[in-house]
C-alpha cells in the first residue's frame, strides 16, 4: 500500500508535497499574509499529523479526527484534500469522494478536488454516462484553473513541475477513459501513455492494458497489454494491483497470444 | 532542508546540546520537518529550556504562522534581550511574509545595535535599503558586510549578488562584474548569481562570457524563462539562429507549464 509521507515542505509553506510509492500528491497552501493561519497551536499541531502520517490509513485517520476536531479550520480543505488522496490510495472510492465533495465546499474552483473527483467517476466498475459526461465537465473544468496557476516565487521549480504533472496526468486518463469509452482506442491510448509519461502510476498503466487489449490485433498488441498490466500489479496500491492481476488472468483465459 | 530554514537555522546547531529537545527541535527543523519541530520545542520550553522560544519563532516562520510567530519571537526577545538573533529574525519575518521594508529594516537595526558585525543583519538592511529606494545607504551596509564575509572568512553570497543588481540599476558595469564574479565564486549553484553574470557579460559586449553563464543559471533552475529569453536573443544576435530559435521555443513552452507570470 502506498504510504503517502511528507517529502518536502517548501519555503513558507508554498507547497507541501506528499509523495508516495504510488500516489504523488501536492497540496498547495498560500502563502504570505493569506496563508491559512491556525487558531491555536494544537490545531497546527493536529494539521501537521496528517501531512507526518508514514501510511495511507493513518494519514486518512488523522484528517478525519483533525476535520471533526476543528470544522471550522482553515486548514480544512487542506486536511480534506489529504484524506480525499488516502482513501483513494487505499480503495475507499466513496469515502474519497466525500472528501473530494467538501474541499469543494471550500474551494469550488480546486484544481485537485475538481480533477480527484472526475476521476473517481471512472473508477473500476463504473459505466454510467451521466457520470462519464460529469467526468468530464469536471475535468474540463479542472485544467482551465490549472491553466492559471502560477509557479509561486519561492517554490522549488522541480516540486512544482512534478505537481502540475500530476494533475495534468489526471486529466489526461480521465479523457483518455472517456475517449476509450467512445471507442476512439487510438485517441485513447495517446492520452493515457501521456498521463503514463507525467507521472507514472499503477491506475493509469492498469487503463492502458485495457486499451491495448481492446485495440489488439497481433500477438505483439496482447503482449503489450500484459506487459501494462504487469506493470500496474508492481506499481499498486493494493486496488490497482487487484484489478490488473484480474486483467492479466483475462488476457491469459481469452488465450490471447 | 528549505532554504529559509537553512538560513534561520545557521547557528543554531552552535548552542544545542545533541541529546536535549530543544537540539531535537532544531536539528528536525533543520531536516524540513517544521511540525514534528514544533512539537518538540514545545516540550523544550515545558521543561524551562527558555531557548526554544526562538527556535519556535523560526517554525512558525517556516510554517506562515504570524500569530505564533510574534508571541514567540517577543518571548525569545524578552529572554534574551541582547542577543541580536530574533531582532534579524523578526526582520526577515517583516521583509520575507509580509514586505514590511521600512519595519523590517527598524529590526535589522536593532540587530546591528546589540551585534555590528551580524553579516545577515547588515546585508538584509541594505536589501531593504534598496527596496526603500535608498541605494547610497544600502551600498554603504552591502560594502560592511562584504567586509565582515572577509573578517570572518564566511561563505555568504548574498551581499555580493544584491551589490551586482544594484550596480546594474545604476549601470555601474565593472562594480557589477565585480561584485557577481564574487557571488559566483561563492556559489556557483545559484542560478540568479550565473543569471547576473550572463547579463552583466551581455551588457558589456561578451557574448562569450554571457552564453556559457545563461546555460549555467538554466541548467540550475529550468523554470528561469528570463534566462531562457536572454539566451535565445544572444544566440540570435550571434547569428546562431536555429538554436536561438529552439531556445524561444522552449521559453514560450515553459511559459506554458509554469504559469504565465513565472518569477524569473
Amino acid at each position: 500500500m502506498a504510504s503517502p509521507a511528507v517529502s518536502s515542505l517548501a519555503v513558507c509553506c508554498l507547497l507541501v508535497l506528499l509523495e508516495g510509492r504510488v500516489l504523488s500528491q501536492a497540496l498547495s497552501l498560500p502563502s504570505g499574509p493569506a496563508g491559512p493561519q491556525a487558531e491555536t497551536r494544537d490545531e497546527l499541531d493536529s494539521f501537521g499529523l496528517i501531512l507526518e502520517a508514514h501510511a495511507a490509513q493513518a494519514s486518512a485517520d488523522a484528517a478525519e479526527s483533525f476535520l471533526k476536531k476543528y470544522p471550522g479550520s482553515k486548514f480544512a480543505e487542506y486536511a480534506a484534500l489529504a484524506a480525499m488522496h488516502s482513501y483513494y490510495n487505499l480503495g475507499n472510492f466513496t469515502r474519497s469522494s466525500e472528501l473530494a465533495r467538501v474541499a469543494m465546499r471550500i474551494d469550488p474552483d480546486s484544481v485537485d478536488a475538481l480533477l480527484h473527483s472526475a476521476r473517481l467517476l471512472i473508477a473500476p466498475g463504473c459505466e454510467d454516462s451521466l457520470k462519464f459526461a460529469e467526468a468530464d465537465s469536471l475535468t474540463q473544468s479542472g485544467l482551465i484553473h490549472l491553466k492559471a496557476m502560477k509557479l509561486p516565487a519561492a517554490a522549488d521549480s522541480r516540486a512544482w513541475l512534478r505537481t502540475k504533472n500530476s494533475f495534468l496526468a489526471t486529466g489526461q486518463c480521465v479523457l483518455g477513459w472517456l475517449l476509450f469509452r467512445e471507442g476512439k482506442l487510438d485517441q485513447a491510448t495517446k492520452l493515457l501513455e501521456e498521463a503514463a509519461n507525467l507521472d507514472p502510476q499503477g491506475e493509469y498503466f492498469y487503463r492502458l492494458s485495457v486499451v491495448h487489449a481492446a485495440n489488439a490485433k497481433t500477438a505483439e498488441d496482447y503482449s503489450n497489454a500484459r506487459i501494462w498490466a504487469q506493470r500496474a500489479i508492481q506499481s499498486g496500491p493494493a486496488w490497482v494491483s487487484a484489478v490488473g492481476r484480474e486483467q492479466l488472468g483475462k488476457l491469459q483465459t481469452n488465450g490471447a497470444q | 532542508m528549505t532554504l529559509l530554514a537553512t538560513c534561520l537555522l545557521a547557528g543554531n546547531a552552535l548552542w544545542a546540546e545533541p541529546t536535549s529537545n530543544f537540539a531535537q527541535g532544531a536539528a528536525l527543523l533543520g531536516r524540513g520537518a517544521p511540525f514534528t519541530a514544533v512539537r518538540v520545542l514545545r516540550l523544550a520550553l515545558a521543561e524551562g529550556d527558555s531557548r526554544a522560544h526562538l527556535a519556535l519563532a523560526q517554525a512558525y516562520f517556516v510554517l506562515n504562522q504570524h500569530r505564533f510567530f510574534r508571541e514567540e519571537i517577543a518571548e525569545a526577545k524578552r529572554n534574551q534581550p541582547s542577543d541580536a538573533e530574533p531582532y534579524y529574525v523578526e526582520g526577515r519575518f517583516l521583509f520575507q511574509n509580509e514586505s514590511k521594508f521600512d519595519a523590517a529594516a527598524t529590526q535589522f537595526q536593532k540587530a546591528l545595535f546589540r551585534d555590528p558585525n551580524h553579516i545577515k543583519a547588515l546585508c538584509y538592511l541594505g536589501i531593504s535599503l534598496m527596496n526603500m529606494q535608498e541605494p547610497v545607504e544600502a551600498e554603504a551596509h552591502l560594502l560592511k558586510a562584504v567586509e565582515q564575509i572577509a573578517q570572518q572568512k564566511s561563505s555568504f553570497y548574498l551581499p555580493f549578488q544584491t551589490l551586482a543588481l544594484l550596480y546594474i540599476q545604476q549601470d555601474q558595469l565593472e562594480k557589477a562584474a565585480a561584485a557577481v564574479d564574487r557571488a559566483v565564486a561563492l556559489a556557483p549553484q545559484v542560478a540568479l548569481n550565473q543569471f547576473l553574470l550572463g547579463k552583466i557579460a551581455w551588457a558589456r559586449n561578451s557574448p562569450a562570457g554571457a552564453i556559457p553563464a545563461l546555460q549555467a543559471a538554466i541548467a540550475l533552475d529550468d523554470a528561469f524563462l528570463e534566462a531562457r529569453y536572454l539566451l535565445a536573443r544572444i544566440l540570435k544576435s550571434q547569428g546562431k539562429t536555429a538554436e536561438g530559435e529552439r531556445q524561444l521555443a522552449q521559453f514560450k513552452a515553459l511559459k506554458e507549464i509554469y504559469g504565465v507570470a513565472s518569477r524569473q
